[in-house]
């Protein structure tokens, strides 16, 4: 423990940190029982029985006003992905020249030699 | 007239604390008009990128580096930043300063689209595609593979999934195999109790904030006092900078793909297959057995989200021959990421690594 007497704030943060300490052990008592479980996990199906119904609700209010939902936002979004995908892949098969392409414009930075012995190494600036 | 030796030291004390409440004041004004600090600052290229999947390679430090490159799996509920904070708080710069060859494997959120990842696809698609991409970009079939927390998990399952695999080393912090011994977790997860098919069915994909309070509920006092702490240190730069580059990172919380969330519960929760060496994954059986890399496990003595017990087990369990495993000081984060890794397990890495990486 700090000396208190001499430094109030060290007083302070002594307490801090046992305050601290034991609300996490008793939270933690507390949320570890069955009873903390079951209401905590019951707390959620109601919320999620409340979005359910939200969601119903406005899926049938945007088709009726003739607008996209989510879930064809999602579906966009899957084409729009398996797009991109295949683009990589064609990208990735033109970097590799494998479609007659050519070669990268700008070579590729020389990289240090691998050839570092097993010692293990002591570099400046870091512990 | 001389003032009493106790009486002189109380009045330094007095002026020193007046000056630190004098440097909070102004300190504290910076900090709230300060926008959101900069973090991965380590210069790297993104050498490809799938929807929630990004592979970056990290510009060596070194004028010789080791033959063997290194890949790191962030775990899946957060940012890969706290590997790489800030200059000189950053484990990747270890790393490279140290002349490793970095590539790191970090996540975004999934799209709604990606609700349907499952663990086939972070082993048996995404890791493996990007071992194939450093091999190439490296010229080296050679591999460590260092996996943090849920990315432990992720890269334990791949090495079970593949023994074909080309992986000299397997480095694992604060991984989880025993869910049994998750504790609160495991409670809250009660499957009596949790409807996660309705969880799942009803997100997609399980929002972020759920994760978040997930974590934040192991330590409800630990925010406020957190808060307290940094008023209290607001007149030190360095604290502050420190404390903010966590702060952002700890409340970055990613959304995880629902399908992989499922299984999550269900296969590693409530039935705890990994730990049997019982986990299907498109169906082949991740036996931890067929591990055999020299393998590097590090935990924390205090760490509130993977206690001791459950990621004990991980090197009992594993075929290799070679294995060590290390518990230091610190808790979950502080393992990796901060003044206190930089003197713990970064050089007790290095030390392990480099006799493993020519």
């Amino acid at each position: 423990m700090a000396d208190s007497a001499k430094d109030p704030m060290a007083l302070w943060r002594d307490l801090l940190g046992q305050w601290e300490k034991s609300v996490n052990t008793l939270a933690n008592q507390t949320m570890g029982s069955e009873e903390y479980s079951r209401s905590m996990n019951g707390a959620m199906g109601v919320t999620l029985k409340m979005q359910e119904s939200m969601k119903d609700v406005m899926a049938t209010y945007l088709a009726n006003m003739n607008l996209p939902s989510r879930v064809d936002f999602t579906r966009l979004d899957e084409r729009v992905q398996g797009i991109e995908g295949r683009l990589d892949r064609i990208i990735a098969l033109l970097e590799r020249g494998a479609l007659g392409g050519p070669a990268p414009a700008t070579p590729a930075a020389p990289r240090p030699p691998r050839t570092k012995p097993s010692a293990p190494g002591r570099a400046q600036g870091l512990t | 007239m001389n003032a009493a030796p106790g009486g002189a030291e109380t009045l330094t004390r007095i002026q020193g604390e007046v000056e630190r409440a004098i440097q909070r004041s102004l300190k504290g004004i910076e900090y709230i008009a300060s926008p959101s600090i900069a973090v991965g600052p380590t210069p790297k290229d993104v050498l490809y990128e799938q929807g929630t999947l990004h592979l970056y390679h990290y510009h060596p430090m070194s004028d010789e580096i080791y033959r063997i490159p290194i890949l790191i799996v962030m775990a899946t509920s957060n940012r890969g930043y706290i590997l790489d904070l800030a200059r000189g708080q950053s484990f990747v710069e270890f790393l490279l300063v140290r002349g490793y060859d970095v590539y790191l494997i970090d996540w975004s959120p999934p799209s709604a689209a990606e609700k349907t990842l499952r663990f086939e696809d972070y082993t048996q698609r995404f890791i493996p595609e990007c071992v194939r991409r450093v091999h190439e970009d490296s010229g080296e079939e050679d591999l460590t593979i260092i996996g943090y927390c849920m990315g432990g998990v992720l890269s334990v399952m791949y090495a079970a999934l593949h023994p074909e695999a080309t992986l000299t080393n397997l480095v694992c912090f604060t991984t989880p195999i025993d869910f049994s011994q998750m504790e609160l977790f495991a409670k809250w997860s009660d499957k009596r109790y949790f409807d996660v098919d309705r969880l799942v069915d009803a997100t997609g994909n399980v929002p972020s904030e759920l994760i978040f309070q997930s974590f934040d509920m192991l330590r409800p006092a630990t925010r406020i006092a957190g808060q307290l702490q940094l008023w209290d240190n607001m007149w030190d730069e360095n604290f502050v900078k420190s404390f903010r580059a966590f702060e952002r990172w700890s409340t970055d919380t990613l959304p995880l793909a629902g399908e992989y969330f499922r299984q999550t519960i269900k296969e590693l929760i409530w039935e705890n297959r990994l730990f049997k060496n019982e986990m299907q994954v498109g169906g082949r059986v991740a036996d931890l057995r067929n591990i055999t890399a020299p393998i590097f496990h590090a935990m924390a003595e205090h760490d509130h989200i993977v206690p001791y017990a459950a990621a004990k087990p991980l090197l009992e369990n594993v075929g290799s021959a070679d294995k060590e495993e290390v518990v230091l000081k610190g808790g979950h984060v502080s393992l990796v990421a901060g003044a206190n890794a930089s003197k713990r397990l970064w050089p007790k890495l290095d030390a392990w690594l480099a006799g493993r990486s020519v």
